[in-house]
Order: structure tokens, then C-alpha cells, then sequence
């Protein structure tokens, strides 16, 4: 016989092996499975997104105080550059100042009534005095021509010139008439400088139009980011409805805070929680549980659930103008939640015949918004980089259904470190 | 079975993950599913334990089904493979060759015209895994030696090699069928 005979024999006979009927439990198997499979991957995502916002945060966080440094670094340099302008000012003033005194020492002698009779020969003093460059302190007076009518002096106000100058020679000198040198004809004095207000402005002037602008010292912004903090942190709350439950939340997880503004933060975290909660009543169960129907006859007894979620909070902190070693804030933000799939046992009982009955069931991953968030706390900072904390919060339902719980106030320690 | 429309529309409910979908998906191949599984596998247990493995793999993995081979062929794909990942490591071991007989052509031909399709099966069952699955995946479902040795991930002279001891063994099983009292059915 062939192989491909044989072989042909073969599968056709194998091709006609009958497979097992459709079973129902085999679907309900592999439908489980598909549940499972699908709940995995729902709430892989809420945990994933919050944790590559952190990253992504981190890293900007990063990048902005990379540059404020690089920033800070620019002024510096800038600041050397003002040091050496100032030298120069200095140094300039000291000179200017030298040369105004100069215009003070030009003293002359005249007699009233002589005024007009004055007259200064080509080789007077005066003369000697401008080719030697220095200013005359004593004129010799000179004797008047002959024939040079005789006028009257002007009028000179009696006292205007009694105290400057005086009508008696000084000792050892012969008094004549002609002692008096008029404005007009006064020698040149070589090179004087400018009256004194007129130089002092023109100096200022200089002096400002060759002084660098003076750097304005940089105000503080009113938003920045700095001083962040990263924590780990955990606690314990007491959830509770308005409907009789009762119950325990146990948490723990990981922020990031940063200063915004002066004795500002802004805080994110991310926690999760495990909470649970029992209760005899059919409202206090979170909106999103299915309950059982059993019929009329039967009537929930007892519930109990253990629900673990991932919180996300998003928090304004203030911290008080305290200076102690423990620091006092207050904060507000809100809180939201994705809750991972768990457990609700209900124990029913029948009204007639007092049987009770067991019925597990189970919710699905939901993200729901928790309520708005109430924090006070006190801070130490242990070292540079490390500081203690504890808190206390409020978790406050916003709409009008409970998710899980109306309240929720507890208690929290926080390990910060910072950067 | 589902004609061609009805297949495309729930294949494209069972991408959305519609469990009704899903369903008559299984129902539609379950048994001919079923019907190969047994030839890959020792038992009908294990047989069963493919089936929901490869469904499984079916529904989460559909999205990588491009509807340019024909749906059947690419299912079967998933479920040989799933098959062969449950023994791979048996299945690519060559056995400890045997003693060659020479076997009664006319008895041979006889026998296995004879023969009802659970002891054939049963036969199958017989082959150490390796020769198991290069004998159905060549014999039965039709694949080239090339493909035999990429799904078995060994080369191709192992795979001639394997083959030609498979019905060498069945072809000696069937010889002996007179000898055999009992098989498990």
C-alpha cells in the first residue's frame, strides 16, 4: 500500500470523528475566563495613567527648575558688570572738583569816585599777570593823565562796596586815586572754568549719560514652582452613611506637592485604599452594586464588603506664618477614585419561613469622582531633606448618592522628602 | 454553522467583546473543534481542556484576525497550536527509533478499510506526540512539510523523519490488530 494511500484512508475516516456537543458549562467556564480577562485590562489602564502623569510631571517639574537655575546663573554675571561701573564714578567726581575753586580768589582794590579817571598802560601788571598765567591779587594803581577831562563818578550806593573792599592802601603802599580797574577792562583770566552751578550740571549730566544703567533688583513672581516634595504616605478612616454602616478604610500611597506661591502648594497624590464596610440596610450599598433579587418573600439581613480602589487627590495646601518647629497647613481639593472589582457578600433571610440565604456578588471597575476633600496638618522638617507630617482629612460626598460612603474622616502620617 | 453574513457580523460583535456573540460563536465551531482537539491530544479530557483554551485565544485575539484567509482556516490554526503548546515539549523530541518489521500489505489494506473511526483514533493516540502531530498535521489537515516545520518549530528532515516512523508505527498497530483485544474507545 502507498503512503499517500494510507495516508488518504486515514484522514478520511479521521475527518469524520464526531467532537462533543456544545455544553453549557464549557461556555460558562470560558465566559468567566473572558470576565477575568476583560477586568484585568480595565483597570490596568487607570493605574497605568495616573503614575505616567506623575512621571511626565516629574520630569517637567524637572526641566522648569533646570532652567530657573540657568536663569539665576545669567544675573550673577550680570551683577560683576555693575562693581566696575561704580569705580569710575568715583573717580571722576574726585577730579571735577579740583578746578571750581579756582574763580574765588580774584580780589581788587578801587576807591569810590575813581571809577571813571582809571586807565591800565600796555605794560601794566595786568599785562605781566595774563602772560604768566596768574591772577593779579594787588593792582598798582597808576597815575592819571593831565589832560583827561574830569567827569563825575557814577553813583555808587554808599555801603555797596564797604565791606569788600577797602579805601585805605595796605601798608607800605602809595595811595592814588586810580587804584580802581573796571570790569571792562579787567585782564582775561586764562582758561577759567564756567561758574560753578553751570559746571556742577553739566558734570551730572556727564556723569549719568556714562553710568550703566542700574539693574533692578528682580520681584518676586507671584505663581512659580519650587520646593517640591515627594511623600509617602499612610493612614486610617472611618467610613460612614447616613444609613447605619459601618466600617474601616486602611490607606496608603504616594504624592508629589510643590510650592505655587508664598506658603502655597499644590499636591498630588495617588493612594490606595482598602476599604470595609457592613451594614443591614439595602441603601447604604453603593449605587453602582447590584442587589439580588430573590423575590418579595426574601429580605436583605446583612451585607459586607471589602472594595480596594486607587484614589487620586488633587489638593491647595496653606501653610500658616508659623515659625515653630512643627509647621500647621490647612488644604482643600477633591478626591476621585477607580474602584477595582470586588466582593459583596448579601445574607438573605425569608420573612415566612426564616430561611436565610448566601449570595455573593461582584461589582465592576468603575472611576468616579469621590467628593470634596478637607485637610489640616502639622509638619517638622527633620533634617535638609527629610520632614514628618500628620493629617487629618475629611472626604465629603459632593452629589446626592454615597459612593460607598457619605464621610469619610481619618487620620494620615507623611514621610516627605525634599528635593 | 453560520453562513458567510452572519459569520462576519459576529465576528465583528465578538470583537466588541459581546458575550452573546461570543457565544454562538462557540457553539457554531465548538464541536468540529472538539473533533480536532481529540486528534492532538492523549484523551478526551485533555481534548476538552484545548477546546476552551483555544476559544479563549480565539475571542481575546480576534482583533489580530485579518479576514484574508478564511475564517475556518485561521481557527484552526489557533486551536492546533494551542494543542501542540500543550505537549511542545513532548512533541519535539524525536523517539528512540525502533526495531522496523516488515508488515502484511493485504492484512494492512484490509484492516484499515475495516476499521471504525475510534479505533483509528485510538491508533493515533498510540504515536509518541511528535510522531502524533506530524502525522495529523501532514496526513489529515494538509500542510506542506515547510509549515510542519515552522508550527513544530523543528526542521524539515525531522519532520520527513517523523512522518515516515508515524506510519511506519500505525501501519505495524494495524498489522497487530487481530492481537489487540480491547482499546480504549
Amino acid at each position: 500500500m502507498k503512503n499517500s494511500d494510507f495516508d488518504k484512508i486515514f484522514a478520511g475516516k479521521l475527518s469524520r470523528l464526531p467532537g462533543e456537543p456544545y455544553r453549557k458549562e464549557g461556555w460558562s467556564g470560558l465566559s468567566n475566563s473572558l470576565d477575568h480577562h476583560d477586568r484585568r485590562r480595565q483597570w490596568l489602564l487607570p493605574v497605568l495613567f495616573p503614575l505616567l502623569f506623575l512621571l511626565a510631571g516629574g520630569n517637567l517639574f524637572w526641566y522648569l527648575q533646570w532652567r530657573e537655575i540657568v536663569r539665576d546663573n545669567k544675573l550673577s554675571e550680570s551683577k560683576t558688570t555693575i562693581i566696575r561701573s561704580d569705580t569710575v564714578i568715583h573717580s571722576t567726581v574726585v577730579y571735577r572738583y579740583d578746578t571750581v575753586y579756582q574763580t574765588i580768589t580774584d580780589v581788587r582794590q578801587f576807591r569810590a569816585g575813581q571809577l571813571n579817571s582809571m586807565s591800565i598802560p600796555a605794560s601794566s601788571p595786568f599785562e605781566n599777570a595774563r602772560s604768566n598765567n596768574l591772577t593779579a591779587r594787588h593792582i598798582e594803581p597808576v597815575a592819571p593823565p593831565e589832560t583827561a577831562p574830569e567827569t563825575s563818578p557814577p553813583a555808587l550806593p554808599g555801603g555797596l562796596f564797604a565791606d569788600t573792599f577797602s579805601t585805605n592802601p595796605p601798608a607800605g603802599q602809595a595811595t592814588t586815586p586810580s587804584g580802581f580797574v573796571p570790569d571792562e577792562n579787567r585782564p582775561d583770566i586764562p582758561d577759567q572754568p564756567k561758574s560753578e552751578p553751570e559746571n556742577r550740571q553739566k558734570d551730572t549730566l556727564s556723569l549719568l549719560s556714562n553710568t550703566p544703567e542700574p539693574v533692578k533688583k528682580a520681584g518676586s513672581p507671584a505663581f512659580y514652582i519650587g520646593r517640591p516634595r515627594l511623600s509617602l504616605n499612610a493612614g486610617l478612616g472611618l467610613p460612614s452613611t447616613r444609613e447605619e454602616s459601618s466600617g474601616s478604610t486602611f490607606k496608603t500611597g504616594i504624592s508629589v506637592d510643590a510650592e505655587i506661591a508664598r506658603r502655597f502648594r499644590l499636591s498630588l497624590g495617588l493612594s490606595y485604599d482598602i476599604t470595609s464596610l457592613s451594614s443591614e440596610s439595602a441603601a447604604a450599598l453603593d449605587p453602582a452594586i447590584p442587589l439580588p433579587d430573590l423575590g418579595q418573600d426574601f429580605n436583605l439581613k446583612h451585607w459586607e464588603s471589602g472594595s480596594p480602589a486607587i484614589s487620586y487627590t488633587l489638593s491647595l495646601l496653606y501653610t500658616l506664618p508659623v515659625n515653630k518647629a512643627w509647621s500647621p497647613w490647612i488644604g482643600v481639593g477633591a478626591q476621585a477614585a477607580t474602584f477595582l472589582p470586588y466582593d459583596v457578600e448579601f445574607e438573605f433571610e425569608n420573612q415566612f419561613t426564616d430561611i436565610e440565604l448566601y449570595r455573593p456578588g461582584l461589582t465592576e471597575t468603575s472611576t468616579r469622582l469621590q467628593g470634596a476633600l478637607l485637610r489640616v496638618g502639622l509638619d517638622a522638617q527633620l533634617n535638609r531633606h527629610f520632614s514628618l507630617g500628620i493629617e487629618g482629612f475629611m472626604l465629603r460626598r459632593l452629589g446626592k448618592k454615597s459612593i460607598v460612603t457619605d464621610n469619610l474622616p481619618g487620620l494620615r502620617t507623611n514621610l516627605f522628602y525634599i528635593f | 454553522m453560520l453562513n458567510e453574513e452572519e459569520l462576519a457580523e459576529v465576528i465583528r460583535n465578538c470583537r466588541k467583546g459581546d458575550r452573546y456573540a461570543q457565544n454562538r460563536l462557540y457553539q457554531a465551531f465548538h464541536a468540529w473543534a472538539s473533533s480536532l482537539c481529540l486528534r492532538y491530544t492523549r484523551n478526551a479530557e485533555q481534548a476538552r481542556e484545548c477546546v476552551q483554551d483555544g476559544f479563549f485565544k480565539v475571542f481575546t485575539k480576534l482583533d489580530k484576525y485579518a479576514g484574508t484567509q478564511p475564517f475556518e482556516a485561521w481557527i484552526k490554526r489557533v486551536m492546533i497550536n494551542t494543542c501542540i503548546d500543550h505537549y511542545r515539549s513532548a512533541m519535539t523530541e524525536t523517539p528512540t527509533s525502533e526495531l522496523v518489521e516488515a508488515h502484511d500489505e493485504t492484512v494492512l489494506a484490509e484492516t484499515l478499510i475495516n476499521s471504525d473511526v475510534e479505533y483509528l483514533l485510538y491508533l493515533i493516540r498510540q504515536l509518541p506526540p511528535a510522531y502524533q502531530a506530524t502525522f495529523n498535521l501532514y496526513a489529515v489537515e494538509g500542510y506542506s512539510y515547510q509549515e510542519i516545520a515552522e508550527i513544530l518549530d523543528v526542521s524539515i528532515g525531522t519532520v520527513k523523519s517523523n512522518l515516515s516512523k508515524a506510519r511506519w508505527k500505525l501501519k505495524t498497530l494495524l498489522t497487530n490488530y487481530q492481537t489487540d483485544d480491547v482499546y480504549e474507545k
